[in-house]
């Protein structure tokens, strides 16, 4: 059965990487900010390059804010990646005064020492996590630490913030899956199954 | 964070060539086939440098990628040539790149970069600096490239402290000659470093010279060109190479 994927479109970059992955899954993928697709799809993904402020503006802007809350409290599938996951926390010290969407209740704050571009391995406390110790690309200079515990999914590396989240269907990974070549389509596979499965 | 092989690829009219000292370029092939080829062997990056760009950057990256449109890109992807405005960073990043590569010159001031960071982050930016050693005086820019002169100490007042980016320092006098400058790097290195992360590239031959250079701190990966396209075996020796702490090859799950 084709599933349907919705690549939301608050203006950021590189999103044709994304659909293409997503084509790999046998997704049926559009693009845009409208209620009807953001409550419709099987999977609604908010992508991930781009800066806080700007990229909450357009959110805000196409009144999308309301319709992702609604989709995560009817347990829909949706995926935040890097900028995505951040904006799926409450606030970020990257675009002070913004408020974030809030689904995980923490807030997004500057790394220390620059930037975290390349590749980091994950842990995760569960023993049955398929991805423990393997690598997984970055590229970010901000990052949520502070999570409900029930909700951390995977920590990256020594750094120790966040790498994997999950509340309800809602996934949020600080990691690029679409760039993390065939790990990243092995942990999508999982993603997919686990959502399945639910 | 693990250190990274970086794949420094040089574009000439749409070509992928091996560089020698910034001014001899003899073809190796397409970017469709490296792409694919260095995919395949795991390579953590990938940077294009596109010596015969236009004076429209984003309209060169368009192109470029419609000639990867049957491709599976799962590899993060630098694009530089002709970079120069914030504007442009947002369309190329738009297009399909993680990160933009931005000449030195084009960068003039702290503030500046700051500027040039927005929207995109400053994650997204990697700042090439091809440098000349003429006789122990290094100086970004070279005479080939009729680019200005800028003094090394110069420009890394232009780089604030614990900025996102990286730096790629790039020797020209070293470029394909399979020995690095670590004069060079001995020198250089000390201006940015605290500053930014640093990615050092020209001449590399051996894992033996990357397993050392790896192993400075605040040194964040090499960037490799012709050595890449001399020997497959490149990669997997030194990904293989256990005294680097570089991603390990991976196999698919059962």
């Amino acid at each position: 059965m084709i599933k349907k994927a919705f690549v939301l479109d608050y203006g950021t970059g590189n999103l044709g990487a994304l659909v293409k992955f997503l084509f790999e899954f046998e997704y049926d993928v559009s693009i845009g900010n409208d209620f009807k697709n953001i409550m419709g799809a099987d999977l609604l993904v908010m992508p991930g390059v781009g800066a806080f402020g700007p990229a909450l503006r357009r959110i805000v802007e196409f009144d999308s804010f309301g319709a992702i809350h609604q989709r995560h409290t009817m347990n829909k599938p949706i995926l935040g990646i890097c900028l995505g996951f951040q904006l799926l926390t409450k606030s970020s010290e990257e675009s002070v005064g913004s408020l974030g969407i809030n689904i995980f209740e923490a807030d997004t704050v500057k790394i220390l020492n620059n930037s975290r571009i390349g590749w980091s391995e994950l842990y995760s406390e569960d023993e049955l996590f398929p991805f423990n110790g393997q690598s997984f690309y970055f590229n970010h200079s901000y990052a949520a630490y502070d999570l409900d515990p029930l909700s951390v999914v995977a920590r990256a590396d020594s750094s120790s913030y966040v790498a994997i989240a999950k509340t309800n269907s809602t996934v949020g990974v600080q990691f690029h899956p679409e760039k993390s070549q065939i790990i990243g389509y092995d942990f999508m596979n999982w993603l997919n199954s686990n959502w399945r499965n639910e | 964070m693990k250190k990274r092989l970086i794949a420094g690829l040089v574009l000439h009219e749409n070509l992928i060539v091996n560089s020698y000292q910034f001014k001899l370029h003899l073809p190796v092939g397409t970017l469709r086939h490296t792409l694919e080829r260095l995919q395949d062997w795991q390579i953590d990056e990938i940077a294009i440098f596109n010596r015969t760009h236009s004076f429209d950057a984003e309209k060169d990256f368009i192109q470029l990628m419609s000639g990867l449109v049957d491709s599976v890109v799962n590899t993060p992807l630098s694009y530089g040539g002709g970079i120069n405005s914030k504007a442009t960073i947002d369309r190329v990043i738009g297009h399909g790149a993680e990160r933009v590569i931005i000449s030195a010159s084009e960068v003039h001031s702290a503030e500046h970069l700051r500027h040039l960071s927005e929207n995109c982050g400053e994650q997204a930016l990697l700042i090439h600096l091809p440098i000349t050693n003429e006789g122990g005086v290094f100086f970004i820019g070279n005479k080939k490239m009729n680019s200005v002169k800028i003094l090394i100490e110069e420009f890394s007042k232009r780089v604030p402290y614990s900025w996102g980016g990286e730096i790629l320092l790039n020797s020209v006098n070293h470029d394909g000659m399979h020995k690095p400058d670590f004069d060079l790097i001995t020198h250089v290195l000390p201006y940015f470093k605290n500053r930014c992360g640093l990615i050092l590239g020209g001449g590399f031959s051996s894992a033996l010279d990357i397993s050392r250079l790896m192993a400075i701190s605040g040194v964040n990966g090499v960037s490799i060109g012709n050595l890449l396209h001399r020997k497959e075996l490149a990669i997997k020796t030194m990904k293989d190479d256990a005294s680097m702490d570089v991603r390990r090859y991976v196999k698919e799950l059962e």
